[in-house]
C-alpha cells in the first residue's frame, strides 16, 4: 500500500503554575488534526496505543515529546507521508500574511514541524500483527 | 388517512443568484459592481426582501479621518444606490456593522485599524475564507483606537444621511457563527487586547461596584460572568454609537449566522475534497432556531447550485427576514405566507450564556428535539413576552436557574392566560418553590404527582398545563430514559404533527401559514420541504395522520413523490428535493 498524504496537526501550548510543588505544569492541547479529506477518523485514532494518546478524550500533553511520539504514531498506523505540526502561535504569525488558499497552506510549510514517516510503506505480514 | 386533493405543481420562480452582487440570500454588495449597474441588477433581483446592503466601512475610509460618501469615488454614493432602488420598485435597508463583518476583508476594518487579531478560545486567530476563497482575518474591536475610529465613521455617515435625504432604515449587524452547537459572535475576543480592557474593567469595578469583586474573590468562575458583562457593555457602546449618529432611521440589529465561518472551516472549506454543501444543512436549522437570519455569503456559488441553493431559498424568505428583523419568530397570523413552524420555544433569558445549552443537553431535551423535532423548537434568548398576542398552541420550557422572582411570574402569569409550561425546577431558588407550591393551593388547582425518572407535577387551570420535573434528577439517567421520560411528556401534550421517516442524509424543514379563503377546510397548511444533497438515491416517507390532508407538492427537482393508503413516499436522487403541502383540520 502506498503511503497517503500528509497530516496536518494545529495545537496549542500553554504553561500553568502548578499548586503543589510551584512547577510548571505544560500543556500541549490539539486543537485540530486533520488531512486533506477532512478530520480525522476515530478509527484512525483508535489505532494509537492507549498510554500514547495523551489525556483521555481532550488529546492533551504534558510535553512536547509526548505530543511528538502521539504525532508519529498517528501518521505510522495511518500510514501517512508525514506529519505537519503547527502551534497556534506561529499559525497567527502566518495568517497575518496570508491572502488566499495558497497562501493559506503555506503556513504549515513555512512554520510548521514536518516529519517524514521513515517507515517503508505497505508493511509485511508480521506488520499486520505487531 | 390523508385526504387526498390535486397534486398540482406551483413551482417557484427560479432566482438567478449565482452574481457575486448578490453573495447570499437578500445581501447586496454594491462594491462589487459599478455604480452604474446598480439599477440593472437591482431590477432583475428576485429573491427575499428587503434587500440588506451591509455598508462597506473600509470602502468609505481609505485614510483616517477621511471619509468619502460619493464624494470622489461614485461606488461610495449610497444615495445614488438608495435611488437605483426606488427606480426599480426594490425595498431596501442598509447594515452597518456593529461587530466585525467577517464577509467583508478585515472584518470590515479600514486597513489602517487592523493591528490585533482577534482570537477564539483556543488562542488561534478568527479568519474566514470568503465566496472567492480569500482569507478574511477578523481584528478585536476591543481596541479603543477602533471604537474611537468607529463613532467618528458613523457621525460622518449620519451626516451624510440626513444631508442628503435617504430614507430607507439604517439598521446595524452583528455576525455569528456555530461552535460545537453554540452561536457565537463575531464581536467574542479572548485576546490580549479584550485581556488588556477586561483588567482596566475590573479596576473600575473595584472602585464602584466592589461587591462583584468581593464575589469574584471568593467564586473565581465569576469572572466568567463578569467577562460576558464587559462584553455586553462594550457591544452595547457601538450599538449606542450608531443609534445616536443615525438617529430617525435607526433600526434594531440585525442578527445574522455565517455558514462556513466556524474557526475549523477555514481548514475543511481549503480543499475541495472536504468542502460539501451536506455541511451546511444543520447550520442553516441551527440558526433559524436559534433566531438568527442564516447567510450564506461566504460559500461558494458553485456550491449552491443544487439542493443548497433550493433549501436557502426555501427558508431564507421575506417573512422570516422580515420576523428577524423585527425580532419576532411567529408569523402574524393575518400574513397568509409560510414562517417556521415551531410548536416549542426553549426560554434562555441569560441571552446565550453557555450553561443554558448546558442545561438543555443534559436534561436530554436537546438529543429528544433533534432526534423527534429536529427544526420545531426555537431557542429565545430573551425573556420577553407579548400578553395581547399568545399563541396557544406554543410550549414552553423554562429553567430555574434562570428565574428570578420577577421572571417566575410571568411563568405563572402565562400559566393564567392559558399558556403550556414546562418548568425545570433544578436550581429554582426555594423561595420560589414555596411560592409556586403557595400558588398550587391558593388557586386550588388539583394536582398530580408521579415519580418518573424525575418527580413530576402537573397542574391545569383551563388551557392552561404546567409540568414541573427536575433535570437534576434526569441527568443520571441514561439518554435513552432520558429521551423516554420526554417522549411521554411530549405525547401527554398531543401535538398534531405527522410523523417523518428519513433515509440517513436526507434533510427536511418545516413551515406553517394560515388558510387562505380557499382552503376554509382547513385550519392551516403546512409545508415539509425535502432535500437529498448526497451522491445516493434517497427515500422519505411521510405517515398518514388522520388531522392532515395531502393537498399539493410543489417545486419537484429530481423527486418522485406517491400517495399511499399508509402515506406519502418520496424518493430523491442526488440533489433532489421538492415540498410538500398539507391541509391541518381539528377532529370534529
Amino acid at each position: 500500500m502506498n503511503k497517503r498524504d500528509i497530516l496536518y496537526l494545529l495545537y496549542k501550548f500553554s504553561a500553568g503554575q502548578k499548586q503543589e510543588f510551584g512547577q510548571l505544569d505544560a500543556t500541549y492541547k490539539i486543537i485540530y488534526l486533520f488531512n486533506h479529506n477532512g478530520p480525522l477518523e476515530t478509527s484512525e485514532l483508535s489505532k494509537v496505543r492507549r498510554e500514547d494518546r495523551g489525556d483521555g478524550e481532550r488529546l492533551e500533553f504534558h510535553s512536547k515529546e509526548h505530543l511528538m511520539t502521539f504525532a508519529q504514531s498517528v501518521m505510522e498506523q495511518n500510514n501517512y507521508s508525514a506529519v505537519n505540526l503547527l502551534t497556534a502561535t506561529d499559525y497567527n504569525i502566518g495568517i497575518e500574511s496570508c491572502h488566499d488558499l495558497e497562501s493559506l497552506r503555506d503556513i504549515f510549510n513555512k512554520y510548521g514541524t514536518n516529519i517524514e514517516n521513515s517507515r517503508p510503506s505497505g508493511g509485511s505480514i508480521l506488520g499486520r500483527f505487531f | 388517512m390523508f385526504r387526498e386533493e390535486q397534486l398540482e405543481q406551483l413551482t417557484t420562480p427560479e432566482i438567478k443568484s449565482n452574481d457575486t452582487v448578490f453573495p447570499g440570500e437578500s445581501f447586496f454588495f454594491y462594491w462589487r459592481t459599478s455604480p452604474s449597474l446598480w439599477e440593472a441588477k437591482l431590477r432583475e433581483y428576485k429573491g427575499a426582501l428587503p434587500i440588506i446592503v451591509p455598508i462597506n466601512w473600509s470602502l468609505h475610509s481609505d485614510h483616517v479621518d477621511q471619509f468619502d460618501f460619493g464624494q470622489n469615488k461614485p461606488e461610495t454614493d449610497l444615495k445614488r444606490l438608495e435611488e437605483a432602488a426606488k427606480a426599480v420598485g426594490q425595498e431596501i435597508v442598509f447594515a452597518v456593522q456593529t461587530a466585525p463583518a467577517p464577509f467583508l476583508s478585515n472584518g470590515g476594518l479600514p486597513s489602517y485599524l487592523a493591528r490585533n487579531l482577534s482570537l477564539d478560545k483556543n488562542g488561534v486567530a478568527i479568519a474566514v475564507l470568503d465566496d472567492n476563497y480569500q482569507v478574511n482575518r477578523i481584528y478585536s474591536f476591543y481596541d479603543p483606537r477602533i471604537f474611537q475610529a468607529y463613532r467618528k465613521y458613523v457621525w460622518n455617515l449620519g451626516q451624510y444621511i440626513s444631508q442628503t435625504g435617504i430614507s430607507s432604515p439604517v439598521h446595524g449587524i452583528e455576525c455569528f457563527r456555530i461552535e460545537d452547537d453554540h452561536m457565537i459572535s463575531f464581536f467574542k475576543d479572548h485576546s490580549q487586547v479584550f485581556d488588556g480592557g477586561f483588567n482596566r474593567y475590573i479596576k473600575q469595578l473595584q472602585d464602584n461596584e466592589p461587591d462583584k469583586i468581593e464575589k469574584l474573590i471568593g467564586k473565581p468562575s465569576y469572572e466568567n460572568d463578569l467577562k460576558l458583562d464587559y462584553s455586553k457593555l462594550i457591544g452595547g457602546l457601538y450599538i449606542e454609537a450608531l443609534s445616536e449618529a443615525i438617529s430617525g432611521n435607526y433600526g434594531d440589529n440585525i442578527e445574522v449566522c455565517l455558514l462556513g465561518a466556524s474557526s475549523g472551516d477555514i481548514f475543511k472549506r481549503s480543499n475541495e475534497m472536504w468542502e460539501s454543501e451536506e455541511n451546511y444543512y444543520d447550520p442553516i436549522f441551527k440558526s433559524i432556531i436559534n433566531g438568527l437570519i442564516p447567510c450564506s455569503a461566504l460559500l461558494n456559488p458553485k456550491l449552491k447550485e443544487n439542493a443548497l441553493g433550493r433549501a436557502l431559498k426555501d427558508i431564507v424568505t421575506t417573512p422570516l427576514i422580515r420576523n428577524f428583523i423585527k425580532n419576532e419568530y411567529y408569523s402574524d397570523d393575518s400574513s397568509l405566507s409560510f414562517s417556521p413552524l415551531s410548536f416549542f420555544e426553549f426560554v434562555d433569558g441569560g441571552e446565550g450564556h453557555f450553561s443554558f445549552e448546558d442545561m438543555i443537553d443534559n436534561s436530554g431535551l436537546k438529543y429528544f428535539f433533534e432526534q423527534k423535532f429536529p427544526t420545531a423548537y426555537k431557542i429565545k434568548r430573551k425573556f420577553s413576552f407579548d400578553f395581547d398576542d399568545l399563541d396557544e398552541r406554543r410550549i414552553t420550557f423554562f429553567f430555574g436557574a434562570r428565574l428570578d422572582l420577577e421572571k417566575f411570574h410571568h411563568v405563572l402569569k402565562l400559566f393564567m392566560h392559558g399558556q403550556r409550561i414546562f418548568l425545570d425546577t433544578n436550581g429554582l431558588d426555594q423561595k420560589l418553590l414555596d411560592k409556586l407550591e403557595a400558588f398550587y393551593m391558593e388557586n386550588s388547582l388539583e394536582l398530580e404527582r408521579i415519580n418518573y425518572i424525575s418527580p413530576v407535577t402537573k397542574a391545569a387551570l383551563g388551557e392552561g398545563l404546567i409540568v414541573t420535573y427536575n433535570s437534576e434528577k434526569l441527568r443520571g439517567a441514561s439518554l435513552v430514559k432520558r429521551s423516554g421520560f420526554w417522549d411521554t411528556m411530549i405525547d401527554y401534550l398531543d401535538v398534531k404533527h405527522p410523523s417523518i421517516q428519513i433515509d440517513q442524509g436526507i434533510f427536511y424543514y418545516l413551515k406553517t401559514r394560515p388558510s387562505n379563503t380557499y382552503e376554509l377546510n382547513y385550519e392551516e397548511i403546512r409545508r415539509f420541504s425535502f432535500y437529498n444533497p448526497t451522491s445516493y438515491k434517497k427515500k422519505a416517507h411521510i405517515v398518514s395522520s388522520q388531522n392532515f390532508a395531502f393537498i399539493r407538492y410543489i417545486d419537484m427537482n429530481r423527486a418522485e413523490v406517491n400517495s399511499t393508503p399508509i402515506g406519502i413516499d418520496i424518493m430523491l436522487l442526488p440533489g433532489g428535493s421538492v415540498s410538500l403541502d398539507f391541509g391541518f383540520f381539528e377532529d370534529n
